[in-house]
């Protein structure tokens, strides 16, 4: 299934704290003919992925709202309400969003100078109740109901978003990011020094936050696609099989894995 | 004339002199002084009244024990019911009884038939039902509730003075152990059970009974700690008795005064100090409560600290009063996730957020 440009829909980003170097354009990514729209936060680039790589052979087109013209990962705003009308306005049988995923690495990546664990998860540490570290992204989550109101899709389906990398592959994805080599910097420490929650932490983090996906999804009346074990090692974190090469993101093979669960959900 | 026992008693010993003509708040504590002295480790519990000397003590640079904070990184996030308000998260102890059996539970000496309700998906702790942040699962439950029952052990054994405020005589319990539930099943949280829950309104050699078990349990495991009592003088906001709520104050009140004065005579490292008195004596202004003539005003919660501070090593000078930040009272509206990334401010969660900033693009717009 080969990828192509489609929709004529076109709209432009708006920043107000800080106005893009050029104009920005979104469009639909895909398959004319996509019956599974993808719309959302960063994880959505891992689906276009796989529709560029060919891997989305799923039973179904699908379709990733991006940016228009020359694609560039790392200049995307953050969806806002022209988004998310255009992702409504599509129609499809499924209208499959990636709602953030990362709060967890945003919050806890990494270790501080007193640590904290879960009741179940954590070796040292006062600790602290799943109910406080929700707490602590609920407002993350806000304006999801708001996004998806009016979806014309026959499915709204929230999708779960990738679990943790090992420490090593974390350690391994730092310099990948050029931002954050120049903020260790700033701060004097640097990727190969800098202190990592542990894995076994971060997954109990993700799983608190895909438990919160999933209450999400039931208020605001979706599916949600949990995340299988089968892209997640013995110890709960990403297969490598299915990681991008930095220390958050999932890769074509994952989106493909997650499509195909999708695709199960609502059959 | 003759010589009579009064000819040689203190000014302070006659209400002419001593209320009439000039009434010293500090002057009503007449036990041994220094109440406090700087090296202390200062432990407090109580009703709501007792949180009230936290700042003031620490403003004035005493060491008030706190055992269990919440981890640096989610203490801006806003509690509920003064759980932070007080050395451990037990928030109002109100009775005596809920507090001898709040340190049993701590040694083991106690586990309630009933020790948590199930509500919404959470489960609740039944002696601190408004917790903001419930446990999900009976195992995290049992987690939580082992440490915080740690930080209770943790504040009794380290504490030099415990400073217990006594607030009401009225409670609920269960009718299967006699646990004791800072309020009633159903209106904080949980459900009222006729066949469980039962009232009880405890009597003078009650609170006195249990005062003087906590005593021994205290010095079971703190040897030479210092216990100052007080008396809360916020009325009742409601009686389960037949009586007006005025009269159950009263007798509640009174109650509780003489079990404090029964312990204070038998008990050489306890004493007395009259913040009840300084706010509800007959001398008290009328500005010592608010017009709802129930909440004590911050001029009267001044008053007693002066008062308490006074008596007290290297007392400090003027009382300010506390921001509402340091005297806990809850922040509703706070901006949880700009406040905790404001605690986290050059902190390795900082630090976090930057590569999220790098790599998912709700941020990278900012990113720079």
């Amino acid at each position: 299934m080969g990828a192509m440009r489609f929709l004529p829909s076109r709209g432009h980003w708006t920043k107000s704290r800080k106005p893009p170097e050029r104009q920005l354009e979104w469009e639909w990514w895909g398959d004319a003919d996509a019956s599974v729209l993808v719309a959302g936060h960063s994880h959505r680039e891992s689906y276009r992925r796989a529709i560029a790589e060919g891997l989305t052979s799923t039973g179904a087109a699908v379709a990733v709202l991006v940016l228009g013209g020359s694609y560039d990962p790392a200049a995307m705003p953050n969806p806002d309400d022209t988004y998310w009308r255009l992702a409504c306005a599509a129609q499809g049988r499924v209208l499959a969003v990636p709602w953030q995923g990362n709060q967890y690495n945003t919050h806890f990546l990494f270790g501080f100078d007193e640590p904290f664990r879960l009741h179940d998860r954590g070796e040292s540490g006062m600790v602290v109740p799943a109910s406080m570290l929700s707490a602590i992204w609920r407002r993350s989550f806000e304006g999801i109901d708001g996004a998806v109101a009016s979806a014309r899709a026959e499915h709204v389906v929230l999708i779960g978003t990738p679990p943790p990398k090992s420490d090593e592959a974390v350690r391994e994805g730092l310099p990948h990011s050029p931002f954050f080599v120049r903020a260790l910097a700033r701060v004097g420490e640097s990727v190969d020094t800098i202190r990592i929650t542990p894995a076994a932490v971060r997954v109990g983090l993700w799983k608190i936050l895909q438990d919160d996906l999933e209450q999400e999804a039931a208020r605001i009346g979706a599916v949600f696609v949990p995340v299988p074990l089968t892209a997640q090692t013995a110890d709960g974190c990403l297969k490598p099989e299915y990681a991008w090469p930095d220390v958050s993101h999932a890769n074509a093979a994952f989106a493909a894995l997650m499509l195909r669960e999708i695709e199960a959900a609502v059959a | 004339m003759t010589s009579h026992p009064y000819r040689s008693q203190p000014d302070g010993a006659f209400w002419s002199r001593a209320v009439a003509k000039a009434f010293s708040p500090a002057e009503t504590y007449t036990g041994p002084t220094p109440l406090l002295v700087k090296s202390d480790r200062i432990m407090s519990a109580g009703s709501c009244f007792a949180s009230n000397l936290v700042p003031f003590l620490e403003s004035a640079g005493f060491t008030y024990l706190r055992t269990e904070e919440p981890h640096p990184y989610f203490r801006r996030l806003p509690e509920n019911l003064g759980y932070r308000n007080f050395t451990a998260a037990y928030g109002n102890i109100y009775t005596a009884r809920q507090f001898l059996q709040l340190i049993d539970r701590a040694y083991g000496r106690f586990v309630p038939a009933e020790d948590r309700w199930y509500v919404d998906g959470t489960v609740v702790d039944p002696f601190r039902p408004g917790l903001r942040y419930p446990a999900r699962s009976d195992a995290e439950f049992d987690v939580l509730t082992a440490q915080h029952l740690a930080a209770v052990r943790d504040g009794l054994e380290s504490a030099t003075v415990l400073v217990f405020t006594l607030g009401l005589t009225e409670a609920w319990r269960s009718s299967v152990d006699g646990a004791i539930y800072p309020a009633c099943p159903g209106t904080i949280s949980g459900e009222f059970d006729p066949a469980r829950h039962e009232f009880h309104n405890f009597s003078a050699s009650e609170v006195t009974d249990d005062l003087h078990a906590i005593c021994d349990r205290l010095n079971e495991v703190n040897t030479g700690l210092r216990i100052i009592l007080t008396v809360s003088p916020v009325p009742l906001v409601a009686t389960a008795t037949d009586a007006h709520v005025v009269v159950a104050t009263t007798r509640s009140k009174a109650i509780l005064r003489v079990a404090a004065g029964e312990i204070v005579d038998a008990r050489p490292n306890v004493t007395y100090f009259p913040a009840y008195e300084i706010v509800c004596g007959p001398q008290a202004p009328h500005e010592f409560f608010e017009p709802d003539r129930r909440e004590v005003s911050s001029l009267a919660v001044e008053t007693v600290m002066s008062a308490l501070l006074s008596q007290c090593e290297s007392p400090p000078g003027a009382v300010e009063r506390a921001s509402s930040e340091e005297t806990g009272v809850e922040d509703v509206h706070g901006d949880v996730a700009s406040a905790a990334v404001e605690v986290a401010d050059s902190t390795p969660a900082s630090l976090s957020q930057l590569v999220a900033e790098a790599e998912c693009d709700e941020m990278l717009a900012d990113a720079g």
